[in-house]
């Protein structure tokens, strides 16, 4: 099965793992732009190679980002529609929080109004 | 003027919510735990509205919450592991889609801010497949639809 044609994430919670780490997160940023080798992701970072390595390596097994070979290299590019899908979910999540706090901001006027009408 | 609402990913599976109310904890506690009162705010309208609650507000108490649209129903159970009135509620959650999902914990504290209350969520997202279950059953739409219904009162 080619993962890329696939909308749905494949496994959200190691989607949710490797957004954990804020060198992740700087990697997938820096991706928003386009396709990059290796060696131009590690450029910012002080940390060695190897370690960029691993942090790629947990980006593509979380389907966050998909490599192609390209001679002796291999650029990484984000997986289409993934973050998209994590974001939705989390977005409707909290519109629906939001509207059940704001209707019990209502809830908590009326009872408000009931103990100041016992107190008078 | 609604209140914000911070909602931050914490690690790989935590998501923590935390609200301030223009009350003191008591009766944020009342709101979460008489059902009269939690039906009002947790029903929007004709998308989905609570039709039956039963909260036995004491530790290892459960309760059961109903919650139907004019095409979908899906329940809320849990069991309260831990109560500290009016302060703290831990409770272990489980929905039904119809199916049950695995349990998640849920930490809720309610602490007094001078006459007010800051409410602080932790919650364990649900795993990958119940968070697809809920956009297939669309049941969070349903809610979404309730939220634009609440603007449209305020502006009437």
């Amino acid at each position: 099965m080619n993962m890329e044609s696939v909308s749905a994430i494949p496994d959200m919670d190691a989607a949710f793992a490797a957004l954990s780490d804020p060198t992740r997160r700087a990697i997938l940023a820096g991706l928003a732009k386009g396709e990059m080798t290796v060696s131009e992701i590690a450029a910012p970072f002080d940390i060695s190679q190897p370690a960029i390595s691993h942090h790629l390596k947990v980006l593509e097994q979380a389907g966050l980002i998909t490599r192609r070979i390209d001679g002796q290299r291999r650029p990484c590019r984000l997986a289409g529609g993934t973050l998209e899908e994590l974001e939705a979910w989390l977005d409707r999540l909290r519109r629906t929080m939001t509207a059940n706090y704001d209707r019990l901001d209502a809830v908590l006027a009326e009872e408000m109004a009931k103990l100041d009408l016992k107190k008078d | 003027m609604p209140k914000p609402l911070t909602f931050e990913l914490i690690g790989d599976t935590q998501l923590v919510v935390t609200r301030d109310f223009d009350a003191p904890p008591a009766l944020v506690w009342r709101a979460h735990m008489e059902p009269d009162l939690l039906m009002k705010w947790q029903s929007g309208n004709d998308a989905f509205n609570v039709v039956e609650c039963e909260i036995d507000a004491t530790e290892g108490g459960t309760y059961r919450i109903v919650h139907s649209s004019a095409d979908y129903t899906f329940t809320i159970t849990g069991t309260f592991l831990e109560l500290e009135e009016p302060n703290r509620i831990l409770q272990e959650e489980v929905m039904y889609l119809p199916d049950p999902t695995p349990p998640n914990l849920v930490e809720t504290l309610f602490k007094a801010k001078g006459q007010a209350t800051h409410m602080v969520v932790t919650m364990t997202l649900p795993d990958a497949q119940t968070r697809r279950e809920m956009m297939e059953t669309g049941m969070l739409d349903g809610m979404e639809i309730s939220y634009k219904n609440l603007d449209a009162l305020e502006l009437a």
